[in-house]
């Protein structure tokens, strides 16, 4: 009797749990839990607005892979040729005319109103996207712009004024001579070097030029371009006094924070990285004009690949992450300054103050020259070209090379690599 | 029962074929083709998305006049030597005092030589990477402490590759120790007694016993550490802040280095193809010589 009581007990209560499963399944089974793939190389600025939209969205999870800068654009070209890219991916400028040639493996954002988006872009930052048919692969992130931050208790220390308005006009008449000058002298007085590194310098000016190693043709003129060889001739005469290590890299991210870098050209998001890479050292920065005027380095894209199994999820995420309400929301957030002109005329923007770096009107500085700015031009090998010259300007700031031998050996090894220059 | 013992023979050989066949199969799927594979993508111009583009052995013929490929193959011997060599020697010194029965807590020991195999290489690199950084590392620190000037670990040729050897070195001594202390075991015992015997010398038993007896052992790590030494790719990639460049002027930028550099940043896949095919024919050549030298300098009885 007591055997039969137990097996109706425990009969019944798995029909119980069956019974309960069955009630709660086809609930779940209406909202699929969709997960999304986001490969980039540091923090772009959208962390918080993923968390807002996972909140809002609570069947997708997206799973962020970060790599190394130029890691994670070789590591997309391998995936696109095997044909499992992420559901979405940044690109960044030096790299979107190499990826163009290969429009065909990127989804046509056309498919998801994409067009329509385009009036609330800058048409210089929406354009490289666009391919020769028409077909929109990917939707533009921030803008660069460009600034000096600068460390006013470092300068100080060298007796240089703290004042921005002051450490602008340092260089305003003689331009880049002249900062070369200031840094020399801070250098001389501190025994620190003054910059974080020449691969910024020489990056920096070229960004205040729009044909650098490609004509406006397309041909390659890094040899004999005459804005290259400006921007080689600061950057050599620049190494004594600048630090050599790779942007984002972890001895780059030391040499913010530990006081052997005074001044580094930001573009707006440079700021972000600053502040993450320096914690520490809030309140101890200010914000100058650059040498040359204006500059525009940096600006990505995100696109989806037709690797994506959920390509319409992954469009939405993205033309929420770039709107011009998101894209606001990430420069009070992280500094990167948007690449819709709307929010120039929002009082938030323009009057935004950034106390890390003193209170320093973040807002007004970026966005007066953003309307200014003129797009580069950037060739398909653009970031090899890059690497052989910073790599030749690490060998001078290390003190193995002449300027002349530097050249010389990067030349020829972008060469053998690209080929050979007009 | 000559029949009976004959099926029984075929029936062995079959099974034993069998046996072992799981290792070709596998070996023939995921190391010969992709060999074969290689071999042919040499002949070729190839960016991955492209089309490939036939051009014979030009990818050869560029490779052998090409500087960067002569200097990686200098600082790829070198980090092999200064990898192999002491670590070989500290392997066998540290097997034979694991060996002594007067040794306290030998388990402890050996449980812990083994402790850096099992660390994950990038976080290695990551710390060693701060050791040697050139400005502001833990070894600048202390040799200026002890009254040198700082030396540029990774401006420098020699110092970059004393810190990725020291790097390759604490990961796998351990490993190789264990290994030659299994081999030490095996030694007879009444070998050692019959030289105390005729009053031969700690040194002199080591040299005309020890050494002999383990010769087989010898001569695989030898071979193993020169096919994985000539190979060292993660060490010189973590040290320069996973790059390829291997240093800003190719200081420590090792072959296998200069291959993914070819094959991934300049989308050259045929080029790293013809440098594979080389390093695989120097790793081969390299092996072969290693094994023959081994053979006759180690004789055994």
């Amino acid at each position: 009797m007591r055997k039969i009581i137990f097996k109706a007990v425990v009969t019944s209560v798995i029909l119980t749990f069956i019974a309960a499963g069955f009630s709660v399944a086809p609930s779940q089974a209406a909202a699929k839990k969709i997960t999304l793939t986001f490969w980039d190389w540091g923090e772009m600025g959208f962390s918080k607005q993923i968390k807002k939209y996972e909140a809002a969205h609570p069947n997708i999870k997206v799973v962020e892979k970060r790599s190394e800068y130029v890691a994670h654009h070789q590591a997309l070209k391998t995936a696109l040729a095997s044909g499992k890219g992420p559901d979405i991916t940044g690109i960044e400028g030096s790299f979107m005319p190499m990826f163009m040639q290969y429009a065909n493996k990127f989804v046509d954002l056309r498919s998801y109103g994409a067009a329509a988006l385009r009036k609330d872009y800058l048409s210089w930052r929406f354009s490289p996207a666009v391919a020769k048919n028409g077909a929109i692969i990917g939707l533009p992130t921030d803008t660069g712009g460009m600034a000096v931050a600068y460390r006013t208790d470092l300068f100080e220390a060298a007796g240089l004024p703290i004042d921005p308005a002051a450490v602008s006009a340092l260089w305003k008449t003689g331009s880049w001579s002249d900062f070369v000058k200031v840094a020399k002298q801070y250098s001389d007085k501190t025994g620190k070097k003054f910059v974080d590194s020449t691969q910024s310098i020489f990056n920096g000016i070229l960004a205040q030029n729009p044909e650098t190693f490609y004509s406006s043709a397309g041909k390659l003129v890094y040899g004999s371009n005459k804005n290259v060889a400006f921007a080689w001739q600061i950057a050599s005469a620049m190494a004594p006094y600048s630090g050599s290590a790779n942007i984002f890299s972890t001895e780059w991210n030391a040499g913010l924070g530990d006081g052997s870098t005074a001044a580094v050209l930001a573009p707006a998001w440079m700021l972000g990285l600053i502040k993450g890479a320096a914690k520490e050292t809030t309140g101890k920065w200010n914000i100058a004009t650059v040498p040359g005027g204006g500059g525009n380095w940096g600006g990505s894209w995100l696109s989806v690949t037709k690797g994506s199994k959920h390509p319409k999820e992954a469009a939405d995420l993205i033309k929420f992450l770039l709107s011009p309400a998101s894209q606001k929301q990430i420069f009070f957030d992280f500094g990167n300054f948007p690449s819709t002109p709307v929010v120039l005329s929002d009082p938030a923007v323009t009057g935004f103050k950034d106390p890390f770096f003193q209170n320093a009107p973040v807002g007004k500085i970026y966005a007066s020259s953003m309307l200014s700015l003129k797009p580069v031009i950037v060739g398909p090998k653009q970031s090899s070209i890059d690497a052989s010259f910073t790599n030749a300007l690490a060998t001078i700031a290390q003190g193995k090379k002449s300027a002349a031998e530097a050249w010389s050996s990067a030349i020829a090894e972008i060469e053998k690599n690209v080929g050979k220059s007009s | 029962m000559k029949t009976a013992s004959k099926s029984g023979g075929r029936r062995e050989t079959r099974a034993g074929y069998g046996f072992i066949s799981p290792f070709f199969i596998l070996f023939g799927a995921f190391g010969l083709i992709p060999i074969l594979f290689t071999a042919y993508v040499s002949l070729f111009n190839w960016d991955i998305l492209d089309a490939k583009e036939f051009i014979g052995l030009q990818n050869f013929t560029d490779l052998f006049t090409d500087d960067r490929f002569y200097g990686a193959l200098k600082n790829t011997v070198s980090i092999w030597l200064l990898s192999s060599v002491p670590q070989l020697a500290m392997a066998l010194g540290l097997a034979v005092v694991l060996n002594r029965k007067t040794l306290k807590f030998r388990t402890f020991w050996r449980a812990v030589i083994l402790l850096p195999f099992i660390t994950s290489t990038v976080a290695v690199a990551l710390v060693f990477g701060a050791v040697f950084a050139d400005h502001g590392g833990i070894a600048n620190w202390a040799s200026q402490l002890a009254g040198l000037s700082p030396i540029a670990w990774h401006a420098d040729t020699l110092p970059s590759h004393l810190a990725i050897a020291a790097m390759v070195n604490w990961r796998w001594t351990g490993y190789n120790a264990l290994i030659y202390l299994a081999a030490l075991q095996s030694v007879p015992k009444d070998l050692y007694e019959s030289a105390e015997v005729d009053g031969a010398s700690k040194w002199r038993q080591f040299i005309s016993i020890t050494v002999p007896q383990i010769r087989p052992t010898l001569i695989f790590t030898i071979i193993i550490t020169t096919i994985g030494g000539l190979q060292i790719f993660a060490e010189p990639y973590q040290f320069g802040q996973a790059t390829y460049n291997g240093g800003s002027n190719g200081q420590y930028r090792t072959l296998t280095l200069f291959m993914f550099d070819q094959a991934f940043a300049q989308s050259k896949l045929g080029y790293a193809s013809a440098t594979a095919l080389v390093l695989f024919s120097i790793i081969a050549i390299a092996a072969s010589i290693n094994f023959l030298l081994s053979r006759r300098f180690v004789a055994g009885e």
